[in-house]
């Protein structure tokens, strides 16, 4: 019988982060040299550092692991390793070299069970073309699996959180509620087909959404993970110095997941998000609290976020549906101002 | 006083239990939530306060707290109909097309047809009253131009608009034209909204209806 990776954690996937309020004033303090070179740091919150080398090459650099969020070993380590890897896709680069982190208990979980996670978070970089080149196991009673990994892109094709221009229009390349359906799964509650639709889409590397932005010179894009739509956005807002408007309405989102929502099925994590974003967000009249628990819903291995210039929009929403992300979708705009709105 | 138990619970459990015993409440019931644990106290408050519920919190001891409170009036928020699932993402494109209810109705004047003004308004206003009983259902109206009288104050239809809103239609209100025509304190209907959103509606939708 498979060994059921659930039950020996009680939050998984993106959703066990810190607080990013918490991880804000705690490294306040705490000196950091800076380097000309350095192209993104922590300053601006964005999903992976980058250092340049020359005029034609810089490196990504960026790391992200967690424990278990689903049953199956294999899927669990696609996943983690899709997860890790999507930050570098984020910044418009692709990803060269990855190391393995891994913690594991002694005893208590069969061996063949770590194999497994290593076996699917390998196939998930060999589908993006990184060689692993080492990692890295310690001893832990809840099992955690993610990577380190190096990726590379030219400087002047840099992706970044910071280049929002007013007039840009929003898109959003994968569904949502992928954390409040794995919260309804470990209830019994969630659709067996909408439960595996959402793992599925974690496994979706987001190499063909940094093709497309690389095709269409889109310049601004984070990716959607533990903080949700609303704490990524609302860290794109701040590092643009720009207003995010996103329309609940269009916004894609798995089925079942608003009424889950609106049953109570609101995880944890959402509220932690909320609780972040707080200061800087404008929820207009007529917002359902569905709609806006959807965009705090902690999602893992989430899509693209990307600032796509009008006259493109329509074309790049194509190539990305096309591409293999079927729900990508215009969901807002961006204009002068700070914070974010939802509509 | 209807007590829900959710001891030893974890999250998201104990906001489903509460959420499932204020649903099946009278307004004006009191209702007591008896749990352990700070996470999902923490929650739980998070939550009564999203839904707009006053409570009160009291310590048993180290680990049990209880939280009561009386179900309102607005406790109840109406929006998942308006968002339904499927008008959101085609998981399964196929399944979707045939999914009913996906089309959008464009509002852009007081008249349905051309011709006398009179006989256009009641057309129109008949067309609007004819809508929420449909099989089919639009997925959103959008008003624009003069079409945004419509939405608000005075208007003829403001009844069968909102039971549209009730059955999950989103009445998309044009901004701007509001503004224009000086309407913003007497909007009551929909929700006001942006060319942007109205485009895409319209753009996205695989038939528009202009009545």
């Amino acid at each position: 019988m498979e060994f059921d990776l659930l039950s020996v954690c009680q939050t998984g996937g993106c959703s066990a982060k810190l607080p990013a309020g918490l991880l804000d004033s705690l490294l306040s303090d705490i000196p950091l040299l800076h380097h000309p070179d350095i192209l993104v740091d922590i300053a601006t919150h964005d999903d992976a550092g980058v250092y340049r080398l020359n005029d034609t090459t810089a490196l990504i650099v960026t790391t992200d692991f967690f424990p278990p969020l689903c049953s199956s070993a294999r899927t669990f380590g696609r996943i983690a390793a899709c997860n890790a890897l999507s930050d570098v896709y984020a910044m418009g680069g692709k990803p060269l070299l990855t190391l393995n982190l891994s913690m594991f208990p002694a005893e208590g979980i069969p061996l063949e069970v770590l194999h497994d996670i290593l076996l699917g978070g390998q196939e998930m970089v060999n589908e993006a073309g990184a060689f692993t080149m080492g990692g890295h196991t310690i001893v832990d009673a809840v099992p955690k699996y993610g990577l380190a990994v190096v990726g590379m892109v030219e400087p002047d094709r840099l992706v970044s959180n910071a280049a929002a221009r007013a007039g840009d229009v929003l898109v959003l390349t994968k569904a949502l509620g992928a954390g409040v359906l794995l919260a309804a799964h470990r209830l019994g509650l969630a659709d067996e087909d909408t439960y595996r639709a959402a793992l599925d889409q974690m496994c979706v590397l987001n190499a063909k959404g940094a093709e497309v932005m690389r095709k269409y010179g889109i310049r601004c894009a984070t990716d959607i993970t533990g903080f949700g739509l609303m704490g990524h956005a609302c860290k794109m807002a701040a590092a643009s110095g720009k207003q995010l408007r996103i329309h609940t309405g269009l916004l894609p989102v798995f089925p079942e997941v608003l009424s889950l929502l609106h049953a109570g099925c609101v995880p944890g994590a959402a509220f932690r998000n909320l609780e972040f974003a707080k200061p800087h967000l404008r929820v207009e009249p007529g917002v359902s609290l569905e709609a806006k628990m959807l965009c705090a819903d902690a999602q893992t291995s989430g899509g693209l976020l990307m600032c796509v210039d009008a006259a493109s929009v329509q074309a790049a929403v194509r190539d990305l549906k096309a591409g293999g992300y079927p729900c990508a979708a215009v969901v807002g705009q961006v204009s002068e101002g700070d914070g974010i709105v939802l509509d | 006083m209807p007590t829900v138990d959710v001891r030893g619970l974890s999250c998201p459990a104990p906001l489903i239990k509460t959420k499932q015993a204020i649903s099946q409440a009278v307004a004006g019931t009191p209702i007591q939530v008896v749990g352990d644990g700070e996470i999902p106290l923490g929650n739980l408050k998070n939550y009564l306060t999203e839904l707009g519920i006053a409570f009160k919190e009291m310590k048993v001891d180290n680990q049990e707290w209880v939280l009561s409170f009386v179900t309102g009036a607005g406790s109840e928020t109406p929006a998942v109909e308006r968002t339904r699932a499927e008008d959101f993402c085609h998981l399964a494109p196929a399944k979707a097309e045939e999914a009913s209810g996906r089309y959008v109705v464009a509002v852009s004047s007081l008249c349905m047809g051309r011709g006398d003004e009179r006989l256009g308004a009641l057309l129109l206003k008949a067309f609007l009253n004819v809508l929420p009983e449909l099989e089919d259902l639009p997925q959103a109206i959008c008003f624009y131009n003069e079409g945004v009288k419509l939405a608000c104050q005075d208007s003829p239809v403001l009844e069968s608009l909102r039971t549209l809103q009730e059955k999950g239609v989103s009445l998309v209100v044009c901004g701007t034209c509001v503004e224009f025509y000086g309407l913003q304190e007497q909007l009551a209907a929909g929700k006001i909204s942006n060319m942007y959103h109205i485009a895409t509606l319209l753009s996205r939708s695989f038939k528009v209806i202009y009545p």
